[in-house]
């Protein structure tokens, strides 16, 4: 089996994209309160949503990147 | 089954978990003999026999058996006039009891501190005057009596007899129970406006007979006769309406109700398979009862109802009336998932229904278990030696039982009765 080395580079890449879904999801929840007049303790006693979805946008834009990855990588290949 | 000590210990942990430990006690203090965390064998012995070891008999002596060689009490003799009942009752405790068939023989014969009894309905009066009649305690499964003028004579003998007087209503003596009525005490429901509880279960409580033996059918299948029991009222109702009269600190004022049988027909059954009475307490409440014999869905409830929350105590659990609902990112999340998923709608809703909240309550006591049937017997003993009897759970339990009898002759005769004179204590 390969060793499979992360980049320092890289690693401070996805740690930002992290960081990023948890603003995003924090975005959400504080969009949340105001929309439907919550309690502003939900930026607090709601975290456990705001986790997953920090998880859960992380995760897509995983994805959505690998997939442009590929789809470049494709169009590359293509024309080489 | 769990020794006497364990309970204790349990007791102890649950009721700090809470936070209600130290005010439990404080109020309730004859707890604090369940409480503490002491087995003392150098106690004061007591003799204890117990007369009706059917069912509920063996049940009783299992719970005592659990605790009764650490806490100094020995069960010295047994009583039913049911040889195969006696029989089993002997085998448990491995010839250290002696076996009577009839009752005042073992009074005469035995020194005792103490009875329980746990015979038929129609037997406790004249066993329970005796036993106090001869300066015994005694521990009387409920229903208290099958009739009134036979509850107000026991009363009369407790009364005369400066003994103690406790009745099966295990409840008082559940943790879950207590903390409710200290909940409705400091007002987390508010005042109570409304109650509502039920027992429905699914059998016709006929037991089998030994073979070749049907004179044994009244003696054995006692619930199903109305000269030996008030069915539903007394096996069943009479615990709850002494729940609702102990957190409303009140008794009924009037009582009706209406039942029959409408299932178990055409069977040698003729008290009520199903019953439903309302009863009214002074402040306007009505407690709103109803037990049956044919369905065992919803099992048995006692629900409290005020302005600011609902206690339902079986389930342990109490909901607040302003309880907060979903938050709003679950809001959020759900409507997105609506405006993706749900169907086109043609036409809008002209009504939605008052449907019952999904409000999940809190707990009202954690960590509860089912030990109130051992707790009692444990508090028994403890108010034989130490004192401090409640005299108001006599009173509540006397209560109990003529509301439950009333509420029977109210289906009978179809009227709305109150407590006729001669039966207030």
């Amino acid at each position: 089996m390969k060793d499979i080395i992360i980049s320092a580079k890289r690693q401070r890449r996805e740690l930002l994209m992290l960081l990023f879904s948890f603003l995003v999801a924090v975005g959400c929840n504080i969009y949340a309160i105001i929309d439907y007049n919550g309690h502003w303790d939900e930026l607090y006693t709601e975290i456990f949503y705001v986790l997953t979805l920090t998880v859960i946008f992380y995760i897509c834009s995983l994805l959505i990147r690998l997939l442009a990855k590929g789809i470049k990588a494709l169009i590359l290949k293509k024309h080489n | 089954m769990e020794s006497r000590n364990l309970s204790r210990r349990d007791f102890i942990r649950n009721s700090a978990a809470v936070g209600g430990g130290a005010l439990l006690l404080s109020s309730f203090p004859w707890l604090k003999g369940i409480a503490e965390d002491k087995i003392n064998t150098s106690k004061k012995l007591l003799k204890i026999a117990f007369i009706g070891v059917g069912d509920r008999g063996t049940a009783l002596l299992d719970n005592m058996l659990a605790f009764s060689e650490k806490d100094n009490i020995s069960v010295v003799a047994v009583c039913d006039n049911y040889e195969p009942n006696l029989q089993r009752a002997l085998a448990k405790l491995a010839g250290k009891a002696k076996g009577y068939s009839d009752y005042a023989e073992m009074l005469d014969n035995e020194q005792l501190d103490a009875v329980v009894v746990a015979t038929p309905l129609t037997l406790h009066a004249d066993i329970v005057v005796d036993a106090l009649g001869r300066g015994l305690h005694v521990f009387c499964e409920k229903a208290w009596a099958r009739t009134l003028p036979d509850a107000k004579r026991m009363w009369d003998a407790y009364q005369a007899s400066g003994k103690i007087l406790q009745i099966g209503h295990q409840r008082m003596f559940d943790p879950k129970y207590l903390k409710a009525y200290q909940m409705v005490q400091d007002g987390a429901i508010g005042e109570i406006t409304h109650m509502h509880a039920y027992w429905h279960r699914h059998g016709d409580w006929r037991r089998p007979l030994p073979e070749g033996h049907p004179e044994l059918e009244r003696q054995i299948n006692w619930r199903l006769y109305k000269d030996l029991s008030a069915g539903l009222h007394t096996e069943l109702e009479t615990h709850q309406v002494h729940v609702a009269n102990w957190f409303m600190n009140a008794e009924p004022i009037q009582v009706m109700g209406a039942g029959g049988i409408n299932y178990y027909r055409n069977t040698e059954r003729e008290v009520e398979d199903n019953i439903s009475v309302i009863f009214t307490y002074p402040n306007g409440a009505h407690l709103i009862y109803d037990s049956i014999n044919s369905n065992k869905h919803y099992g048995l409830e006692e629900q409290f109802m005020g302005p600011k929350g609902t206690l339902e105590i079986e389930q342990n659990r109490i909901f607040r009336e302003n309880a907060r609902g979903a938050s709003s990112i679950e809001k959020l999340i759900n409507d997105i998932e609506n405006s993706v998923f749900d169907v086109v709608p043609i036409g809008g809703a002209t009504w939605i229904p008052e449907t019952a909240e999904k409000n999940r309550g809190e707990v009202v006591f954690p960590r509860w278990k089912s030990e109130e049937t051992m707790l009692q017997l444990v508090a028994f003993a403890d108010f034989i030696r130490d004192g401090g009897f409640p005299v108001d759970f006599t009173r509540q339990a006397y209560y109990a039982t003529v509301w439950s009898l009333l509420a029977e002759k109210a289906i009978e005769e179809n009227k709305i009765l109150t407590l006729p004179e001669e039966y207030k204590i």
